[in-house]
């Protein structure tokens, strides 16, 4: 099951647009095994893009130490803050005073406040600035196959089967999970098909809702009614038309990606304000120059290639028994048994 | 255990049918799941005594009445060598052609692809081994005549069929028949083989056929005996063959970390590729990926696959390519003289074809393959 978190990933999106959001506190205490977990998240996030996007040795090495420099200014920044965040401290508390006591704010208190705040977000963007030049050096080193990937990459715990198992010249099956849901479809006989048809409908409305995002009514009703042409189409169809027009009927299946659209339109808002992208938010994270040094350590280990010693190889079963080829068709006894008896 | 009458009469009733069912079927005869049809095979020599000796691939297997072939399609019925993987394909999909894998072969169009049960190989990592490895009779076949064939191509207006999957050899009489109609209606047929066949069913195949993809899985008689459960020679004269032939040739080696990875190895393939069958055919580099009896190996490292494709070129190899490993550099084919990228690809995805009537628009310098 793909766990791709999707709420925190808009979180993310947000979130990580603000590389350094001094001032802001956590709302719930410090919990060390809820930060562990958040950690071992973002790491295997970020492995999950790295490893989409098949990083060689010499991008890992640029990427790397582009991270470090995130980092680097990270703290730097932090450190500038530190002046700001103390006089901001004492302003902010004023005005709470103030505002609290509903008797109006004094201009006094009001100008310190404003003040402060701004300089909070002047340092703030500064660091996004930093970051956004790095971002744009990080995209320099990637190609264009990897910027689509990047693009399309949606955050997750468990990797999408386009990434984790992508589709191999010769391959014959598939992986996509509409086809899988079609053929199952077909199989299923008439009269329990008609019973049961509704309830199917519910039951992918149910898992579109909790993945793509819910649907108005009328959004729903449209969708039903394609929905139910398709099965019936698909369920219609002789084998042979099935299998030449399933990607066609796989695509009428899948609704609009409401989550994702949102997580994009997101993204673009952030670009035009001139935040940090998907590149940075990921790859330049805190944390993930320490990911990089470890793949970058991976890749720079020799890889052992030994040459395997053929004679400790079992052939397979099968061959053992038809005895393959092995002893060659000079040496095959008149009576030789290629295959197994099928009595056909 | 106590039962009602009604549970008792229902399995007297299951019993008597399963008891009928078994005398009125051949002793272990197993019932089709789909389709199932057969055809006399066209190149066997009959024996004494019902035998039969198959000469298809290099095998030669001698079968007495009802044995299979070491492919598990062709069957011995009474002196007569009948083959049942035929029009009867147990897998059907519209593919990118890229997918074949083909890739100066009508890039970026789709081709009807399919497969039927069978090999005559034991490829030790075969990644569709649920049918490769299996007989005609045990796999969810479909009815696709030659005919039928070609009504797909024309309803969905495809140019090619593809035979892959499994091994074309395994289906030959089927393969042929088809691309035969294939070619008489104005498209184009293409397989991907293990070429471990014989010289005369391949000259047969190859004036039917347009392209082909032909694996060369290693370049040693103790790999493929052990791995592949054939010997290497065939594999060689096969490709020569296929060559000579003049159709589009391109060759495919799928690097299994430890086994067939060895540089010198490559290095020797390369240079026999450039000798015997000249700078210009393209060869692949395939990431292997643990399946089947394999699945204790690590995928190829991809440093593994670059090394190899820089062997390649360092041979002389014009076009040399890494599958399985998107998005990558090598997924690309570039102009062997101004090196821009002419096809550039994500996988098995064509994002831009800059060739204009089949030469660099840059250079003019003419590529190989069949572009139109």
């Amino acid at each position: 099951m793909h766990v791709c978190d999707w709420k925190a990933a808009a979180l993310l999106v947000f979130a990580a647009t603000m590389p350094c959001d001094f001032g802001a506190e956590s709302a719930s205490p410090p919990n060390p095994v809820r930060d562990a977990v958040a950690d071992l998240r973002r790491d295997i996030n970020l492995y999950n893009l790295v490893n989409g996007l098949q990083l060689s040795r010499q991008q890992t090495a640029t990427i790397l130490e582009l991270a470090r420099q995130a980092d680097a200014a990270r703290s730097e920044a932090e450190e500038k803050a530190q002046g700001a965040l103390k006089s901001a401290r004492q302003a902010f508390a004023d005005l709470r005073t103030a505002v609290a006591s509903n008797q109006g704010i004094p201009k006094d208190v009001e100008a310190r406040a404003n003040r402060f705040d701004q300089q909070l977000k002047d340092l703030r963007e500064r660091a996004e600035e930093q970051t956004k030049a790095l971002e744009e050096k990080l995209l320099a080193t990637l190609s264009d196959g990897q910027k689509l990937v990047l693009a399309n990459y949606k955050h997750c715990l468990i990797p999408t089967p386009d990434l984790k198992d992508p589709t191999r010249v010769g391959q014959a099956s598939g992986t996509d999970r509409a086809t899988a849901v079609l053929r199952m479809l077909r199989q299923i006989p008439k009269p329990v098909y008609d019973r049961d048809r509704e309830q199917i409908f519910a039951r992918h409305m149910e898992l579109i809702s909790k993945h793509l995002g819910k649907r108005t009514p009328e959004e729903e009703a449209a969708f039903k009614q394609k929905f139910l042409a398709v099965i019936d189409e698909a369920r219609a169809l002789s084998d042979v038309d099935f299998e030449v027009q399933k990607e066609r009927l796989a695509d009428a299946l899948k609704p609009k990606d409401k989550i994702a659209d949102a997580v994009k339109a997101m993204e673009a808002v952030g670009a035009s304000l001139g935040k940090p992208g998907k590149a940075a938010q990921i790859l330049l994270a805190p944390g993930a120059a320490g990911v990089l040094a470890e793949r970058l350590a991976l890749l720079s280990a020799p890889d052992g290639r030994a040459q395997t010693d053929l004679n400790k190889i079992q052939p397979a079963d099968s061959c053992q028994d038809g005895k393959c080829a092995l002893d060659g068709p000079g040496n095959l006894a008149p009576d030789r048994k290629p295959g197994k008896k099928e009595g056909r | 255990m106590e039962r009602t009458r009604r549970e008792f009469l229902y399995r007297c009733a299951c019993g008597g049918a399963a008891l009928a069912g078994g005398l009125a079927l051949p002793c272990g005869r197993v019932v089709a799941r789909g389709y199932d049809d057969k055809i006399e095979v066209k190149l066997y020599k009959k024996l004494a005594d019902r035998k039969i000796q198959c000469f298809v691939c290099p095998l030669h297997c001698i079968l007495k009445d009802g044995e299979t072939c070491f492919c598990r399609t062709r069957t011995n019925h009474a002196g007569t060598l009948y083959n049942h993987a035929y029009n009867s394909p147990c897998v059907l999909n519209v593919d990118p052609i890229e997918k074949t894998p083909l890739l100066h072969f009508l890039p970026g169009t789709k081709t009807l692809a399919l497969g039927l049960a069978g090999c005559n190989l034991r490829c030790l990592y075969c990644q569709n081994w649920q049918i490769a490895q299996d007989e005609p009779v045990n796999t969810k076949n479909m009815k696709l005549a030659a005919d039928d064939a070609v009504a797909q191509l024309r309803a969905k207006d495809l140019p090619t069929i593809a035979f892959t999957y499994t091994e074309p050899t395994s289906y030959f009489e089927y393969a042929l028949e088809v691309a035969t109609a294939v070619r008489q209606a104005g498209r184009r047929a293409v397989m991907a083989s293990a070429a471990y066949i014989e010289t005369q069913p391949l000259q047969e195949l190859c004036a039917q056929l347009h392209g082909m993809v032909l694996a060369l899985k290693g370049f040693d008689q103790e790999f493929y005996l052990k791995v592949c459960g054939v010997r290497f020679d065939p594999i060689l004269k096969a490709i020569e063959t296929a060559k000579a032939s003049g159709r589009w040739l391109e060759l495919t080696t799928l690097v299994i970390p430890t086994y067939n990875d060895a540089p010198d190895q490559i290095r020797d393939m390369c240079k026999w590729i450039v000798k015997n069958l000249g700078p210009d055919v393209p060869l692949h580099f395939g990431r292997f990926v643990p399946e089947y009896q394999m699945r204790k190996l690590p995928q190829t490292p991809v440093q593994t696959l670059e090394e190899c494709r820089n062997i390649a070129l360092s041979e002389g190899v014009r076009f040399a390519y890494i599958s399985n490993v998107a998005p990558h550099d090598g997924n690309h084919t570039y102009c062997p003289g101004c090196k821009s990228v002419l096809i550039r690809r994500i996988g098995l995805k064509v994002l831009e074809n800059n060739l204009k009537g089949g030469r660099c628009p840059k250079c003019q310098r003419e590529i190989p393959g069949v572009w139109a």
